[in-house]
C-alpha cells in the first residue's frame, strides 16, 4: 500500500494545479461530464474549448477518457448545424425544429432554386457510438418507401444524402406549425374543423400503409398544418420497438417515469404508443392507428384516453399500460362530443389490434360518416359504426352506383373485408362459383376469382351495355335482380358503369388505378390479371392464410348456400 | 417489478425540507406522485439497496434546490439511482458499496489500461482509486452532482486522478524536449522538396505559428487531438461531447483553414510567389504531422 500513498483525488473545491499556460481554472468533474455528455450549451462549451487550448492537463484527460472508454454512455449528441453547413448539394440554413430523431433545418437547393427542409437523423445508437450499418439500411430503406409515396396530405421526401456517418432527409419545406401547436393556438376550433384536421392525417397516413410504410410515431408533433392542409411527415423513423426495449432494459422500461411536465406537455413520453409497441410486441398499421385515436381523443377531449398527465393518472409505463387495457376514460368532452364521433375513436383505442378498424381507410370513412351525420340516427345507440366499404370496381366519380355490404362490426380485420367482397360477389348474383386458392406457406394472400355466366352476358348485350363480341370478366348490379338497371362490368378492355339513363365507359388502366385512389375494398385488390373471362385479385392477408380461408369458407357457405367454394392450389 | 409503497409523509416532508425555500409552494399530491416515481426508479434499478428513507430525499432535495428549472423537472432530469447509489455508498451500505464495485470496477480497470504507470501495482491502485472515492475524510463520491451518468463520472475521476499521478512521476523521471520536432525527418520527400524546407525552414514555422494562432480553440483543439495525440474520429466526438459528423467536419475544416492562412502568411508576409509557394504548401500538406507539431505548441492568440 505503500506504493499507492502518493495517489490523490482532487476534492471539488481543489481543482488540479493549473499548468503555466492556464488562465481559467479546470473544470471541475462534474462540468466535463455534462461536456461530454452534450449537456452544455453553446457559451459553456466555448468557454471549456477555450480551456482546453490553453491545459494541456484537461486536454490529455479528455483524449486519455476518450481512448479509454470511447465516450459517455448515455451522451445524446447530434450533428451540429453551424459545422455541417453543406449536405450533398444542398446549403444549410437555420434550424426550424428538433425532435427525438434529429434536427430538422431550413436548407436551399442551388440546383432547383427552391427552400427545403432537411432532416439530419441521429442514426448511431448514442449508447455505444458505434455506426450500426442496419440502422442505417433501415433509414435509407424507409426514405425510399417514403419516396414512393406520393400523397396531398403526406410531406414528400425529396433526396436522402448519406455523410459522414449521417442520414440526411430533403423533404419538402412546410411553412406551418405542428398540429399540435396549431391545436393549442386556436382553442375555438369546432369539432368538425379538428376531425377534418385528422381526417386529412388519416388519409395520409392510409396512402403510407398502402405502400407497406408504417409510421411508428404518429403523434400531433408529426403532422404539419401548412397551406396544404394537415400533412404527415417523419414517417418510420423511429426505432423498431423491439430494439428500444432490449436498450433500456425491461425493468427500467417498466419503471420508466412518464415525465407529465406541464410545460412540454405530453411530447416525449409513450403517451401515443400502441400497447404492442411497449410491450415490444409485432408494430403494424393498426399501431398507428391506435396512436392517431390517442392523439384524436386528445385533441377532442383535451384529455389524455388514459389520463395520462392528469391527477391520479398512470405515472410509469406498465401503469399506462394496464390502463389501455380497461379502456379509454370518459374524457373530459364527453357532453360536447358527439357520441358517434366517439364511438368511431374509442374502437381505434382498442388494446387488441384485431379489434381496432380494419384500416385506416375505414377509420376515415367512419369518421366522415360520423361528422357528416350520415351514421347518426342509426349508431347512436348501437355498437361502434361498422365500415361500409365501396365496392371494388366502382371509379369513385360514380357514388350513386356503390353497394354497401354490411360487416358485423368488430371482426377480425383482415376477414372483415374478404368477407365482405365475397358477400359482394354472391350478391351480384351473377356468380355461379368462387374460387379461393388458399395461400400456404410464406405467402401472404388468397387468391379470388369470378367467372360471369353466359346468361348474364347475354343480358348485358340486350341492355346495350355489352357490345355483341364482348366478354365480361366481372359484372355486378347493385339491385342485384339480373335485369341490371345500375351497375358496372369489367370486360378486358374497359370497364363500364351504367344506368337506366346513361352508359360511360371507363378504360381498364382506370381500373388498375382504383386500388391506390378507392377508400375500401378497391384499395387492397390488385388487378393481377386479366384473361378470358376469369379476374384474378389477389387479397393480402394479415394472418395465417389458411385459417383465414378455413373461417372464410365456414362464413360464406352458411350465409350463401347456393355459393359454391372452390379451394384449388395456388396456381 | 417489486411492489413500490406510496411514499411516506416523512419522505415527503424530507424532501420539501431539504428543498427550502423553493419547497414551499409545491403541493403535497404532486411532490407524493414525483416521489412514487423516484421510489419505482429506485426499485427497478437497484432492487438489492431497499426503498430509500427519509434522509435520501431530504438529501435529494438539498442537491435540487440550487437548480436553474423548478425543482420537480429537476428531478425529473436527475440521476436519481446513482444519487441514491452514491448517498448510500458514503453511509457506509456494505450492500451499496459491493454494487458500486461490481458496477464500476471494469471503467476503472479501463482507465488504468489506459493510463499506465510504471512501478505501480494495478490492484493496489483499484483499491486505493475505491477507497478514495467511497470513504476517508474527503472521499470523492460527495462531489458528484446526480445531473450526469455515474459511469462517466467515475471514468472521468479516475482518469484525471491517475493522469495526476502518472504527470508528477513523469516530470521526475524525464524532462520533456519540446524541440524534439525540428529534428524529425521529413519521411518520402523529394529531393526538390527537401530542398525547399532547408530553404524556407524558418518562413515555414513562423506562418504555421501565426496560422494556428488565429484559428479558434475548437480547431486547434480538434487538430492537436487528431495528429498530435492520435485521437480517431469517434475519439474526439466523445471526448468533446459532439456528433462524430461534427468532429469529422471541425478537424477537415480546421486543417483547410490552417493551410490557408499558412499560404497567406507566406504569401503575403514573406513574398513567396507561384512555384515557391506551391512547392512549400504542398510540403506542408504532406508533412501535416510535423505541421501540427507546431500547432500543438501554440495554445491562443
Amino acid at each position: 500500500m505503500t506504493k499507492t500513498a502518493a495517489v490523490t483525488l482532487a476534492s471539488p473545491d481543489v481543482a488540479p494545479p493549473p499548468t503555466e499556460r492556464t488562465t481559467t481554472p479546470c473544470p471541475e468533474e462534474n462540468e466535463l461530464v455534462a461536456f461530454v455528455e452534450a449537456r452544455v450549451d453553446a457559451e459553456g462549451r466555448h468557454a471549456i474549448e477555450v480551456h482546453l487550448d490553453q491545459c494541456d492537463a484537461c486536454r490529455e484527460l479528455l483524449a486519455s477518457f476518450a481512448q479509454a472508454h470511447g465516450g459517455a454512455p448515455a451522451a445524446d449528441v447530434r450533428p451540429d448545424a453551424a459545422e455541417t453547413s453543406v449536405v450533398g448539394r444542398y446549403q444549410l440554413g437555420a434550424e426550424i425544429g428538433r425532435g427525438g430523431m434529429g434536427i430538422v433545418y431550413r436548407a436551399h437547393d442551388p440546383v432547383l432554386d427552391r427552400a427545403v427542409a432537411i432532416k439530419a437523423i441521429t442514426s448511431i445508437d448514442p449508447r455505444s457510438r458505434v455506426a450500426d450499418s442496419s440502422e442505417y439500411d433501415r433509414l435509407l430503406r424507409e426514405a425510399r418507401a417514403m419516396a414512393r409515396v406520393a400523397h396531398p396530405n403526406v410531406v414528400p421526401v425529396f433526396d436522402a444524402v448519406v455523410e459522414h456517418g449521417s442520414v440526411y432527409l430533403v423533404m419538402e419545406l412546410v411553412d406551418g406549425p405542428s398540429l399540435r401547436a396549431h391545436l393549442a393556438s386556436t382553442p375555438a376550433l369546432s369539432i368538425d374543423d379538428k376531425v377534418a384536421l385528422f381526417r386529412a392525417a388519416a388519409a395520409g397516413l392510409a396512402a403510407a400503409h398502402t405502400a407497406n410504410v408504417v409510421h411508428r410515431d404518429f403523434k400531433p408533433e408529426n403532422v404539419l398544418v401548412g397551406r396544404g392542409g394537415a400533412r404527415v411527415t417523419d414517417f418510420g423513423l423511429a426505432r423498431p420497438p423491439s430494439k428500444v426495449a432490449a436498450g433500456e432494459g425491461p425493468s427500467s422500461a417498466d419503471a420508466r417515469w412518464l415525465s407529465t411536465d406541464a410545460t412540454r406537455g405530453l411530447a416525449g413520453t409513450p403517451a401515443y404508443l400502441s400497447p404492442e409497441q411497449i410491450d415490444g410486441a409485432g408494430v403494424d398499421a393498426r399501431s398507428d392507428q391506435f396512436s392517431f385515436a390517442v392523439a384524436l381523443f386528445e385533441a377532442l377531449h383535451g384529455t389524455h384516453p388514459f389520463g395520462l398527465g392528469t391527477r391520479g393518472g398512470p405515472t410509469t409505463v406498465s401503469e399506462l399500460r394496464a390502463a389501455m387495457n380497461r379502456g379509454p376514460l370518459q374524457g373530459r368532452g364527453a357532453g360536447a362530443v358527439p357520441r358517434w364521433i366517439d364511438d368511431v375513436v374509442r374502437r381505434a383505442l382498442s388494446p387488441r389490434p384485431s379489434d381496432r378498424w380494419a384500416d385506416m381507410q375505414a377509420l376515415a370513412r367512419a369518421l366522415a360518416q360520423a361528422t357528416d351525420g350520415r351514421a347518426r340516427s342509426s349508431t347512436r345507440h348501437t355498437a361502434p359504426l361498422a365500415p361500409a366499404p365501396r365496392t371494388p370496381w366502382h371509379p369513385a366519380a360514380h357514388p350513386n352506383a356503390m353497394m354497401r355490404p354490411h360487416l358485423p362490426p368488430r371482426t377480425s380485420s383482415s376477414l372483415g373485408w374478404v368477407i365482405g367482397i365475397l358477400v359482394f360477389i354472391a350478391a351480384a348474383g351473377t356468380c355461379t362459383a368462387v374460387g379461393l386458392a388458399a395461400a400456404t406457406g410464406p405467402s401472404t394472400s388468397v387468391m379470388v376469382e369470378t367467372q360471369i355466366p353466359e346468361e348474364t352476358t347475354k343480358q348485358l348485350v340486350a341492355h346495350g351495355v355489352l357490345a355483341k363480341n364482348e366478354r365480361p370478366v366481372a359484372f355486378y348490379d347493385e339491385s342485384s335482380e339480373h335485369d341490371a338497371s345500375s351497375g358496372f362490368v369489367v370486360t378486358s378492355e374497359r370497364v363500364s358503369s351504367f344506368s337506366k339513363a346513361k352508359t360511360s365507359s371507363v378504360r381498364l388502366a382506370d381500373v388498375v388505378e382504383i386500388k391506390h385512389q378507392s377508400a375500401a375494398l378497391g384499395d387492397v385488390i390488385e388487378v393481377s390479371s386479366v384473361k378470358g373471362d376469369r379476374l384474378r385479385m389477389e387479397l393480402p392477408l394479415a394472418d395465417d392464410a389458411v385459417a383465414l380461408v378455413d373461417a372464410l369458407e365456414r362464413e360464406v357457405k352458411k350465409k350463401k348456400p347456393n355459393v359454391i367454394v372452390r379451394r384449388d392450389a395456388p396456381p | 417489478m417489486p411492489e413500490v409503497p406510496e411514499a411516506a409523509d416523512a419522505s415527503i416532508d424530507g424532501f420539501i425540507a431539504g428543498l427550502g425555500p423553493r419547497g414551499r409552494d409545491l403541493a403535497r399530491d404532486t411532490v407524493r406522485a414525483a416521489l412514487n416515481g423516484v421510489a419505482a426508479t429506485v426499485a427497478a434499478d437497484l432492487p438489492a439497496l431497499g426503498a430509500p428513507g427519509p434522509s435520501f430525499y431530504d438529501h435529494l432535495g438539498r442537491h435540487l434546490a440550487p437548480a436553474e428549472v423548478e425543482p420537480l423537472t429537476a428531478l425529473a432530469e436527475a440521476r436519481v439511482s446513482d444519487l441514491y447509489l452514491a448517498a448510500s455508498c458514503l453511509e457506509g451500505n456494505e450492500q451499496a458499496l459491493t454494487t458500486f464495485r461490481t458496477r464500476y470496477a471494469a471503467d476503472i480497470t479501463r482507465s488504468l489500461a489506459q493510463v499506465r504507470i510504471a512501478s505501480m501495482d494495478a490492484d493496489d491502485v483499484m483499491q486505493e482509486l475505491l477507497r478514495r472515492l467511497v470513504s476517508g475524510p474527503n472521499p470523492k463520491l460527495a462531489s458528484y452532482s446526480g445531473r450526469g451518468d455515474l459511469r462517466t463520472w467515475v471514468r472521468l475521476v479516475t482518469t484525471r486522478a491517475l493522469l495526476d499521478i502518472a504527470r508528477v512521476k513523469r516530470n521526475a523521471e524525464r524532462p520533456t524536449d519540446d524541440s524534439a520536432f525540428d529534428a524529425v525527418a521529413a519521411p518520402n520527400a523529394s529531393p526538390e522538396l527537401a530542398h525547399f524546407r532547408n530553404r524556407y525552414q524558418r518562413e515555414i514555422a513562423l506562418a504555421t505559428e501565426r496560422a494556428a494562432r488565429s484559428l479558434s480553440p475548437e480547431e486547434r483543439n480538434a487538430l492537436r487531438e487528431h495528429y498530435a495525440l492520435g485521437l480517431t474520429v469517434d475519439q474526439i466526438a466523445a471526448a468533446h461531447g459532439i456528433h462524430r459528423a461534427t468532429a469529422a467536419r471541425r478537424v477537415q475544416r480546421a486543417r483547410e483553414e490552417l493551410v490557408h492562412r499558412i499560404k497567406r502568411v507566406l504569401d503575403e508576409d514573406f513574398g513567396l510567389k507561384d512555384r515557391d509557394l506551391a512547392s512549400v504548401l504542398e510540403l506542408v500538406r504532406s508533412q501535416m504531422h510535423i505541421t501540427m507539431e507546431r500547432v500543438l505548441a501554440v495554445s491562443g492568440p
